[in-house]
């Protein structure tokens, strides 16, 4: 189908139903309030499931029954609003449920601001719930690229039986793009749910168990064992990157979402001065893309990480860099956009011999 | 000799042996649900959800589907079920900690929906699992590890009554309050389950049968003493009797 | 053009980036900013464009608190009605829900026939691709603000794709809307990049996007 233009919420919203969502429940909260405003109207026609809960906390339970009934289901809701849902989401994991959550970031921390933010990557990539766990994390940079990550994410979350997040921050939940929303996406191929508790024991000839409890440690042990397993496969399969003008790069900057899209503005002025300048784009900031770091040349010698966040993102470039470039850093937060100009003058000021 | 069944046990619990003191009516409400279930054929599409408290682990007890809810949010979960399967049969199990303090808001707005699930809640005025301290439903006097000196009402407002308060709640259809002190009450407090599962069968909506519990452990008596104080202290100010009806044209009500 | 332009229609539709071309094509004195829908990208934002072009922006950021602002209506915004020298452009937020706050101003409104109430369409907004659905939406615009669409706006694009048939795809989409209500399409807007000699509906205006950054 041909490309129409699309705000990003609602585009995530039309690509969740044609991802096959079953059923969607939200509590209202700036900038994602267009996801539930167009589920509420068109999950009807399609004969699914919209509900707005009383609370985020509500909504994330109700996730996790439906969930647990064997339905795809997705909810959406913002910076301190996925706080609120994170004891829902390690009950979740804790019982290995499939759920697609998308976190429209705004500025922090407490009720902060509504301007755009990416202050939640150690929300989402570290987890606010307790115990050993971790969600399978996108950060799209476009909203072509938003649109198929929410579409396949239905599948991968039903293929780990763990909870997917998309985080945007605002700009991509309130920018206009053309999109072609029927772009075929990769799918998985997926076992039927028998595990489900879904009042259908009598056809299944057992009953099925929803929990996360396991009171015995060893038992318990066990099961976070198990789930490590899941997630030592994600970090194999799942790392998802671009290398944006990186082969004779000598500095490369570290940007994800609407800062890798400044990024690209800021590399493209710069390679027309003949500067010799790249990015990494991280896809997925969990599991980060670790693998993208080797395929760095030898010309490179200092990596810029940039975040509208204080340096969340730099604690993972840290890990992986293991002392092997020179590490710089810049950011701005609370809801202020960098302008190209900005990552521009922070390359010129790191080059080699500058001063 | 010819021998004749005079007792069975319910199909409608698992083998497993519960987990509960001697004296608590928890076993007698979940032997009454089993029942009920059994009963009426609908154990093979149910979905039972277990809350957080001394019912914790009711999800290996109940002979049917489960699903193991956060504190407080069973109402929520039973939501997001019904709601994808509107042909199971979804009740959750709760007490008077998870259902009248931490999950307030979820068991109002279930209700407010008219949410099409059935509650069955346990109260016996004191938070059981945790070791015996204060719950909303605590009576004025009463002593807890919490409110050592008994409950005072300047400091902590006076007990909760939730079949009155949802009866408020525009969207409930059938609220009914019942006791399991003697085999005359336990009879009836299996009528009110009936119609609460009746209810949801006709899809008429939110039921809730509340159940004066006890806990001798935690309020320090016999299995006896604590009926009868359940009876002496709690049915007075807790009454038994149907709140709300709101099934229409319906001839068992 | 009539003294006061209130431009509506879905959210994306463009209604944003067309009151402030339009606020300095036409030398406005000022421009109504009433979107209480979008948290961003709105006409608010090109604030000291707008100043340095002597046009009053009214919109409802809290003074002295730089960029704050909550979904509020300034009291202000009912002044070109009252004033009537004042030649002014409302941009009103996306959908019926942002259209009812002109309910807010309906006391004020001596004189319809000085008002243009317009209807922006992109039928590359999968909301108006059918003209019933753009007449759908006019009856629920109508409704919500208890004013009459006077026109339309095709504003048929896809940003950096647009060609010349997809101005003609709205046009034609656009029409069938159009004549079925009796109203006239008043204005096309057509994309800086589009270098056409073709004229279109109404009166043919170039879009310079202001709002959109170069990045996005």
């Amino acid at each position: 189908m041909a490309k129409v233009l699309m705000k990003g919420n609602e585009a995530m919203a039309l690509a969740a139903i044609k991802g096959g969502c079953d059923a969607f429940f939200g509590y209202p909260i700036t900038p994602q309030n267009e996801i539930p405003e167009y589920l509420s109207y068109h999950m009807q026609e399609h004969g699914r499931v919209f509900v707005q809960a009383e609370s985020e906390v509500a909504a994330i339970n109700m996730v996790y029954g439906a969930a647990g009934a064997g339905a795809r289901v997705l909810t959406s809701s913002s910076s301190p609003g996925i706080a609120l849902k994170q004891e829902g989401i390690s009950y979740i994991v804790g019982s290995e449920l499939p759920a697609v959550i998308i976190n429209v970031m705004r500025g922090g921390p407490g009720l902060g601001g509504i301007q755009p933010s990416q202050g939640d990557y150690n929300q989402v990539t570290r987890g606010g719930g307790n115990g050993d766990y971790h969600l399978l994390a996108f950060a799209p940079e476009t909203l072509q690229e938003t649109v198929d990550i929410v579409k396949q994410s239905f599948d991968l979350a039903d293929y780990y039986r763990n909870p997917v997040m998309i985080a945007v921050d605002g700009l991509i939940g309130q920018m206009m793009e053309p999109v072609d929303i029927d772009k075929e996406v990769e799918q998985k191929t997926l076992e039927e749910k028998t595990w489900a508790s879904d009042g259908t024991s009598g056809k299944r000839g057992r009953v099925n168990k929803i929990v996360s409890l396991h009171l015995d440690p060893y038992d318990l042990e066990k099961h976070n064992l198990k789930l490590k397993a899941k997630y030592d496969e994600m970090v194999e399969k799942e790392q998802r990157y671009e290398m944006i003008d990186t082969d004779d790069a000598e500095i490369v900057i570290v940007a994800y979402g609407s800062m890798a899209r400044i990024a690209r503005s800021a590399v493209k002025e710069l390679r027309n001065e003949g500067v010799k300048v790249g990015i990494i784009r991280p896809i997925t900031i969990w599991p980060f893309p670790e693998k993208a770091f080797d395929e760095l040349p030898e010309s490179v010698h200092t990596l810029l990480t940039v975040e509208m966040s204080l340096g969340q993102m730099l604690q993972d470039v840290k890990i992986v860099n293991q002392g092997r470039y020179q590490l710089e850093f810049y950011g701005r937060a609370g809801g202020v956009v960098p302008e190209a100009s900005e990552i521009m003058d922070q390359v010129r000021k790191h080059l080699k011999g500058a001063k | 000799m010819k021998t004749q069944t005079v007792y069975k046990p319910t199909g409608g619990l698992t083998d497993r042996p519960l987990s509960y003191c001697p004296g608590c009516t928890h076993g007698i409400i979940h032997k009454l649900v089993g029942e009920v279930l059994e009963e009426k054929g609908l154990l093979d599409e149910t979905v039972a959800i277990a809350s957080v408290g001394c019912s914790v682990m009711s999800y290996e007890f109940f002979n049917c589907d489960t699903q193991q809810a956060a504190h407080g949010r069973a109402p929520a979960v039973a939501t997001g079920i019904k709601r994808v399967r509107p042909d199971a049969t979804v009740f959750t199990y709760q007490g008077d900690g998870d259902l009248a303090s931490i999950g307030m808001a979820e068991i109002v707005h279930a209700a407010h929906r008219g949410e099409n699930i059935t509650v069955v809640f346990v109260n016996n005025a004191i938070y059981g699992m945790t070791g015996g301290q204060m719950a909303p439903t605590t009576l004025i006097g009463q002593k807890t590890t919490t409110s050592p000196r008994g409950r005072d009402q300047g400091n902590t407002g006076l007990p909760l009554r939730m079949s009155e308060l949802l009866a408020t709640v525009p969207g409930s259809t059938y609220l009914e309050r019942v006791s399991v002190h003697d085999p005359k009450h336990i009879r009836k407090a299996k009528k009110a389950l009936e119609k609460a599962f009746d209810v949801q069968e006709k899809k008429q909506g939110f039921s809730m049968i509340e159940f004066i519990s006890t806990c001798p452990v935690n309020w320090g008596m016999t299995p006896n003493d604590s009926l009868n104080w359940a009876v002496d202290n709690l049915i007075p100010y807790y009454p038994l009797g149907v709140y709300k009806d709101a099934t229409k044209g319906d001839d068992n009500a | 053009m009539k003294r006061i332009t209130i431009l509506t229609g879905h959210y994306g539709s463009g209604k944003s980036e067309i009151a402030i071309n339009l606020a300095i094509q036409d030398e406005l004195n000022a421009l109504i900013d009433l979107d209480i829908i979008n948290p961003y990208f709105r006409s608010r934002s090109a604030r000291k464009l707008l100043e340095a072009n002597g046009i009053e922006l009214i919109e409802s950021t809290i003074e002295n608190s730089a960029g704050s602002d909550l979904p509020f209506i300034s009291a202000k915004g009912s002044r070109p009605f009252v004033n009537s020298d004042l030649r002014a452009v409302y941009d009103l937020g996306g959908t019926k829900h942002g259209a009812k706050v002109m309910m807010q101003f309906r006391d004020f409104i001596k004189n319809r026939d000085e008002i243009d109430f317009l209807v922006v369409v992109n039928i590359y907004r999968p909301e108006t691709d059918q003209a019933k659905k753009i007449i759908q939406m006019v009856e629920e615009l109508e409704a919500t603000s208890q004013i009459r669409v006077t026109g339309f706006i095709n504003n048929s694009n896809l940003m950096e794709y647009t060609d010349e048939s997809m101005i003609e795809e709205g046009e034609r989409i656009l029409k069938e809307a159009a004549g079925t209500l009796n109203l006239p399409i008043v204005y096309t807007f057509i994309e800086e990049h589009v270098k056409t000699t073709k004229r279109y509906a109404g009166d043919n205006r170039v879009l310079i996007r202001y709002l959109a950054k170069q990045w996005l």
